[in-house]
């Protein structure tokens, strides 16, 4: 039987994956390095000045020389851009289990949801400032409202996504609306609530960097807008940098705790045979 | 066999739908013997589901009397008196083999059930598999996970609704005495809803042709084969005559 040879198969398994990791990283590395080299030629060949773009040797210097203070700064967009996620998904997940549980409330509020989910919420960041003044919570509120509503559309659409026979086993066996909400409907609805995840999470540290432009003490995004008012473009493009690896790391989170929490999900299922497939 | 389990008396049941009124079960009157196993066979879309779904208390009849074990159906269901088996395994993926016959025990609280779960992963030849997840299993497998789950609370009837419809025709043929090894061990009373002629002529004491909607008793056969039922039954006789006196019935029925 093909499942108990795959059972066995274990101490394999994570020798195969570095392998895997190691041959999808190569090519986009070696992209990113001819980029840069073309880029650092362009800048060196043509004499362009270092306040319109700097070379990326200059912006290398840069991170090693302003490295700790800008990732302090980082710290602080990454606090923001996770309580706000944290709060955000929290939020859109009671409301969506409530949605799922009263049907009125779904006809009425779920329509407007996905209007505001396709509006670009960060327009509302100036007006939050106002309120909440320029410290840590405008920053986290706007994060966390800017990741509410896709979590929220999907969490709705995950809840309802469950097979009628098995809801039918929860009724024969007399389970309650709450167990069935927490036994069933909940974790069928992880795949739909991770993949609003994955988008949102980015979202929220865009939130909280616009949020950051509109007034702030600390900040990745207050570091980069300073730059750019003082035309150091290599601080800007250093901050930059960081951001995006804030990106990286925040969806990298988030992949980790799917392939804990989904293994048993087709997706999942289908990229292992995929990748079984291709190493024979 | 004692007096009956289930008891149907003039069942009638509707469904009111944008189109109108849907008629599905009219004046349907039949008695399921404790410990007797029941087939049930009839044209597609006739109501056997809903019926199966009437006896487990999940629907309300629309007229008529329905009793299992001398109850209302919703209160036998409450007291566990009812397992299901649906046509589909619908194991929960992120549950392994053992959680998923366990659920049933969680949702009502139980701790000391009256049959470990252990020993009918035991009983349906799995108990190597209770760690594995349905993914790794095959249809059949997850069939016979399904009634396993089906069996924790010890219920005097077991309704089965097209069980192994789903599965390929050699893993459905020895489903069929997979199931009637089980059966012989628990003697639960069964009443099982097919398509298949054949797997009910195989497995029944008795069967019950239904006809088109709305659905009432068009005929009913009692199978005339000892127990315990094999394989070379099947080309006997007295199989082979149930089997066309059925196809018969259920050809003027539809």
């Amino acid at each position: 039987m093909a499942q108990v040879e795959a059972a066995g198969g274990g101490l394999k398994a994570p020798i195969r994956r570095t392998g895997r990791f190691l041959s999808e990283a190569a090519p986009p590395t070696l992209a990113l390095f001819l980029l840069a080299a073309g880029w650092e030629a362009l800048v060196r060949v043509r004499n362009i000045p270092p306040y319109l773009l700097p070379a990326p040797s200059a912006v290398l210097l840069r991170l090693w020389t302003d490295g700790p203070g800008l990732l302090a700064e980082g710290v602080f967009t990454l606090m923001e851009a996770l309580a706000g996620f944290g709060l955000g998904s929290a939020a859109a997940i009671v409301a969506g289990a409530a949605m799922a549980r009263w049907r009125l409330l779904e006809r009425s509020l779920f329509p407007l949801a996905v209007l505001v989910k396709v509006t670009p919420v960060v327009t509302v960041a100036p007006l939050f400032i106002i309120w909440f003044g320029f410290g840590l919570l405008p920053k986290v509120l706007i994060a966390a409202l800017i990741t509410f509503f896709p979590v929220l559309v999907n969490a709705v659409t995950g809840l309802k996504a469950v097979e009628p026979a098995a809801l039918e086993f929860f009724e024969s066996v007399g389970a309650s609306g709450w167990e069935i909400l927490l036994k069933l409907r909940f974790p069928a609805s992880l795949p739909y609530l991770f993949a609003a995840f994955r988008v949102s999470v980015v979202l929220g540290l865009i939130g909280a960097v616009v949020a950051e432009w509109l007034g702030a003490e600390r900040g990745l995004g207050r570091a980069v807008l300073l730059a750019n008012q003082n035309l150091d473009m290599a601080g800007l493009f250093a901050g930059v940098f960081l951001l995006a690896l804030c990106g990286v790391g925040l969806t990298g989170l988030i992949r980790f705790w799917e392939r804990q929490l989904l293994f048993w999900h087709e997706s999942f299922l289908a990229a292992e045979e995929l990748a079984e497939r291709g190493k024979l | 066999m004692t007096g009956p389990l289930v008891e149907v008396q003039g069942l009638i049941k509707g469904f009111e739908s944008s189109a109108g009124h849907l008629l599905v079960l009219r004046d349907l009157t039949f008695r399921v013997g404790a410990g007797e196993f029941v087939a049930v066979v009839g044209p597609s879309g006739c109501g056997k589901t809903t019926l199966l779904r009437i006896l487990a208390g999940l629907l309300p009849p629309s007229g008529g009397s329905v009793a299992v074990a001398g109850c209302d159906p919703r209160l036998a269901r409450r007291e566990k008196q009812v397992g299901f088996v649906f046509q589909t395994p619908a194991l929960l993926p992120w549950r392994t083999v053992l959680e998923n016959v366990r659920l049933a025990l969680e949702v009502n609280r139980v701790s000391r059930p009256a049959l470990k779960p252990e020993d009918l992963l035991e009983l349906m030849g799995l108990a190597e598999f209770a760690d594995y997840y349905p993914h790794q299993l095959s249809g059949g497998m997850a069939q016979r996970v399904a009634l396993a789950r089906a069996l924790v609370f010890d219920p005097k009837l077991l309704l089965m609704d097209e069980p192994f419809s789903a599965l390929d025709e050699l893993t459905r043929s020895a489903m069929r005495y997979e199931l009637l090894r089980v059966w012989e061990q628990t003697r639960k009373t069964v009443v099982f809803v097919t398509h298949s002629i054949p797997e009910a002529v195989i497995l029944a004491d008795r069967v019950l042709v239904l006809s088109r909607r709305p659905a009432h008793l068009a005929g009913e056969l009692v199978v005339n084969l000892p127990r315990p039922r094999t394989e070379d039954m099947e080309d006997s006789v007295p199989f082979q005559e149930a089997v066309r006196w059925l196809k018969l019935r259920l050809r003027a029925a539809a």
